[in-house]
Parts: C-alpha cells; structure tokens; sequence
C-alpha cells in the first residue's frame, strides 16, 4: 500500500487541477486576509484573526471535491486502476491508498490556506485564542477534512466515472455544507420574538415577545437530533469548527467514525464491484 | 506440458446472462495462444476474470498453479502484464513519466529498466509528448511497455491491433513475437482480425457463448485444414465424368468450378479431361483459412 500511495501523491502533485485547486486556496486566503484587515483598520472591526480562520473549513471541502472527484475519476477513466490490480496490488490497497492521498491532497490544501492567511495575519494583527486551542483546532479541522475526503473518495469510487463522480461530488459538498446551514440556523431559532408597530402616533412600539412555533426546546427530541447532526455531520462542524474543547473533541470522535464507516463499507462494495 | 494458465468450470454471470458458462482453457508455457471468438463469445470477460478485475460466479482458474482463492495469487499476478481492452495509461503523462509510476507502484526501486523498455516499444524519442497526443498505435505500445514493467512472463493482451492502421499491426506484431521468441514470454492474445492472429499464434482457443469449444496447437490446426483444388473448366459434366473416371473425391461449386479434395496429379487429370473433349482454362490449390476453420467449428458447434 505503500507503494500505491506514494505513486498515487507524485502523480496528484503532477497533475493541473490539483495545482489550480492550490492557487486558489492562496487566493481566497490572501481574499480574506486583506478583507479582514480592512474592515480592522478602516472600520474598526475586530482587531482578532481567529474568527476568519474558520472558513478554511468550507473553502477546502470545495477544492476537495473537484479534486478528489478527477483524480480517483482518471483512475477509472484512463483505465490505469487495472494496472495495480493486475499486478497483484489487493482491492483494500487500491481503495486505501486512493483515500489516503485524497486524505493527504486535502491536508495539503488546508496547509496552504492556513500559511497564507496566518503569516500576514499573525503580524499585523491579534489572537484572541491560546496555542492549545489552536492545537486543537487544526488536529478537529484536519480530521474533519480526512472525514469529507473519505466520503468523497467513496462516492468517486463506487461511481467509478470521472465526469458524474465530479458532478455529484460538487453537489455533494454544497448539501453538506447547505445541511450544516440550516441545521445551525434551526438550532439558532429564538424561543420567542417580538415584533415592531406604529402606534397611532407614527412613533414605533415594541409588541409583546410571542413564542415562536419554530424553536425546539432544550431537551426536547427534535433539538436533540438536530444537535447531534449539527456535530455529527461534517457541514454542521465546519460551521463551528472552532468551539469548545469539549466540542472539538466530540467532532474528532465523530470524524474517526466517519473515516472507520467509510474504509469499511467503501472497502466491502470495491471488493464486490467489477471493473472494466 | 506446463501451463501458464489453467481454467476449470469458470462461469461467470451477469444478472441472467452467462458471460462464461463452464469454460475450460489451458494456456502452455511459452505458447502464443490465439484467443478467437466473436463478439460477445466472452473473450474479454475471461480476461477481465483472470487478471483479478473480475471475480468468477463459480470455478476456478490457476495462474502458475497457483490458485484464484489462494492468497498468493498476488504473487502469480506479479508475473504477469495485461492490456485490457484500451491501453491502461496515464494521458496527462509522458511515456516516461507513465513507465516511472508503473515502477513506484509495483515496488521497483531503480528505473534502470525504463529507456530499454521505450526502446523495445518504439517509444524511445517521445521526449515530453504527452500520452493524450499520441496515435492510437503509440498508446497501445505505451500500454504494453507498462504491461512490461517487472519483466513478467505471461502477458495478456486484449485486441491489441483494434483500430491500428496497417503499419501499426505490423509493428506490434513484430513486438510480440520479440516478446516471445526473444524474452520467452508467453502471450495470450485475444483478436478479431483472424489472419493477422494465423502469423503469430502457436496454440489456439476457440470460443463461443462462453465456454471453450475447441484448443488446438498451430500445427495441428494445419494438418486439419482441408487443402483442396479449384478447377474451372470449360464442360462440367464431361469433367465431372472425367473425375469419377480417376476417383477423386470433389464438389462441383458452379457452372464452370469443381473443388477437388484429393491430392492430383496435373497431367493426369488434364489427360482425363482431354479424353472428355473438356479443357482446363484455371487450376490452383486453396488452403482452409483460420477464418474457415474457425466458421466451420463455430457453425459445426451451433448445429450440433
């Protein structure tokens, strides 16, 4: 397995969209560096960086299913899967090494990002968390991404067709992070608002608080499940990725259970799976 | 005889349709073996079973007598190289390039072998081409050099002249008979173009509807074709009397032809003919082809 890896990261490294999909991971940190540092110095915004290193996780999720999707895709595509079998490379090995590299491709994507948006930031701005939340954050961030590649190298696979497998994969990422959206946003529901009137004076008035018939009291079962998917499912953490320690450490368990579920099961269908 | 390949009861099935159906096969060491069938007979799925990209529904196969349920099946797989269908390599790569990764994956460690595998190939000067831009013919031979990667000594090769323009046949036909005469290694090979298979093949195997209906070495496949002789005279019937005359065992073929089985001697028969007031305006002996051979057995076997 290996030798499939390291064969698998040289070509990956080797090929044009993994590189565009690099320069735009510097593009869109040095984008929110500059935007972030703007709104400190011209509107006096928030003097900390942290609170934009928490979009990495989305930014990558994206470069992460383009990638993944053409290079495992190519694989089957330019037929060049059929090489590793036929000398004798067993179907765990292939399927492991192919989600280790995009493991690795998405880490990479994520370094890059954060070396580009960190540098400028550490400089001419401030940190608002210590070192070991920090620690934490990337050990959470960089399960998270093992966790969405392992999905999308999943899918890629059992799809077996670089064009689909790149469509779904895209698809795939945006209703991951679409389900974190409005599961948060569910969760974010106010037990009661308050609405505004003009009384007959023209002046505006604040109306009685009514309960709102979309909050999900604490404890309830539906809060429950949504607070679970909200951690659980890879969209609802990269949402708020950058929580607790408590928090974190839940995320990092639920991402070594992504990963453990998907070797196994994407292991057990390759093997069944005919190739051609 | 050893065998490089040995299939017993291998079937393989695809929802209700049976691909294999009970196949037997043996591929001897060191053989050409000329894998022949029509579309669909099952060719390229007993390919596909045997280099591990399919498993059989049932049966079993041994690639130096090893076992497919056997473990070290992988180490049998090392001695093998196989292009299935298209040529399995990387487009975005150079023909080096491709060689060099084929390498990483199998485990090789230097890349001394590459620039003579080029050079066995052809593809020696292809410098920075990418594979995307190469001829069909160029890819094929690209397929096989990687095919190649780890010397192995068994080499399975799908329809490998589809598509190829003349010269390109020739070129990896030549390749292949390198490949065996000079580095002993044994190829199965399956192709549609039946002639071009009759120049290269030691051994054949014949399939329809996914079972083997006949293996036979090259020599014997000769000494079974029927040689016969093709007369066109200028009188039919006075010929044919001359024929009975003489003995000979024939078939008139049309107005003016008769197909003559046994061995003749010309001035016999043009002697018998004369004496029928009959001449001879053509005669010239005709071999059964591997074409022939190959539609009489598949004809023979459906009626029978």
């Amino acid at each position: 397995m290996r030798n499939l890896t390291s064969s698998n990261i040289r070509r990956l490294l080797k090929t044009n969209y993994y590189w565009i999909a690099a320069v735009f991971m510097v593009v869109t940190a040095l984008f929110a560096f500059v935007m972030h540092y703007r709104d400190y110095k011209l509107a006096d915004g928030s003097p900390y960086f942290d609170s934009l290193l928490t979009i990495i996780a989305p930014i990558v999720f994206f470069a992460i299913a383009v990638f993944v999707s053409l290079f495992v895709g190519s694989e089957f595509s330019d037929g060049t899967m059929r090489n590793k079998i036929i000398v004798g490379h067993s179907r765990v090995s292939v399927y492991l090494s192919l989600m280790l590299t995009s493991v690795v491709g998405g880490w990479i994507l994520a370094a890059v990002w954060s070396v580009v948006y960190l540098v400028p930031s550490v400089i001419l701005m401030e940190s608002e968390n210590s070192l070991i939340m920090y620690g934490m954050f990337y050990l959470t961030l960089f399960l998270l991404l093992a966790a969405v590649s392992a999905i999308l190298t999943c899918v890629s696979i059992l799809i077996g067709n670089k064009a689909v497998a790149a469509v779904v994969c895209l698809l795939l990422a945006m209703a991951l992070m679409l389900q974190g959206v409005m599961v948060s946003s569910w969760l974010d529901e106010p037990e009661s608002y308050t609405g505004m009137y003009m009384d007959d004076s023209g002046t505006m008035q604040i109306g009685e608080p009514k309960p709102n018939p979309n909050y999900m009291p604490e404890g309830s079962p539906e809060r429950k499940v949504c607070e679970f998917l909200n951690d659980f499912m890879p969209g609802g953490q990269s949402i708020q990725i950058m929580g607790s320690l408590d928090e974190m450490a839940r995320f990092c368990v639920y991402d070594l259970a992504w990963l453990l579920v998907l070797s196994t099961v994407g292991v057990l269908i390759f093997r069944r799976k005919d190739l051609k | 005889m050893e065998y490089v390949l040995e299939a017993n009861a291998l079937c393989k099935q695809y929802k209700h349709f049976k691909a294999l159906d009970n196949l037997n096969m043996r591929v001897p060491k060191g053989a050409i073996y000329g894998f022949v069938g029509k579309n669909g007979a099952g060719k390229t799925t007993l390919i596909r079973v045997i280099t591990g990209l399919q498993n059989p529904t049932s049966g079993e196969y041994a690639i130096y007598g090893i076992g497919n349920t056997d473990k070290s099946i992988a180490q049998s797989r090392c001695r093998m190289g196989a292009v299935v269908e298209t040529p399995a390599v990387y487009l975005d790569m150079t023909a080096n390039d491709n060689m060099k990764t084929q390498y990483r994956i199998m485990g090789i460690p230097s890349f001394d072998g590459i620039d003579k595998l080029l050079s066995l190939v052809g593809l020696s000067d292809t410098g920075n081409k990418k594979a995307k831009n190469f001829s069909l013919g160029m890819k094929q031979r690209l397929g096989i050099a990687v095919a190649l990667a780890g010397n192995p000594d068994f080499l399975v090769l799908d329809e490998p002249m589809n598509g190829l323009d003349p010269q390109g046949i020739v070129e990896i036909r030549e390749l292949i008979l390198k490949l065996n005469r000079e580095m002993g290694i044994t190829v199965l090979i399956s192709s549609h173009i039946l002639d071009e298979l009759s120049r290269i093949a030691t051994y054949y195997g014949f399939i329809d509807s996914g079972h083997i209906i006949k293996e036979i070495s090259a020599e014997e496949l000769e000494r079974s074709c029927t040689k016969k002789t093709v007369v066109t005279v200028t009188d039919i019937h006075a010929f044919v009397r001359a024929l009975d005359r003489l003995g000979l065992s024939y078939r008139v073929t049309g107005d003016e032809t008769v197909e003559i089985y046994d061995s003749i001697s010309v001035s016999a028969l043009s002697e018998a003919a004369k004496s029928e007031s009959c001449a001879i305006l053509s005669l010239h002996e005709q071999e059964e082809s591997l074409e022939s051979f190959y539609l009489n057995l598949i004809g023979g076997e459906r009626h029978a």
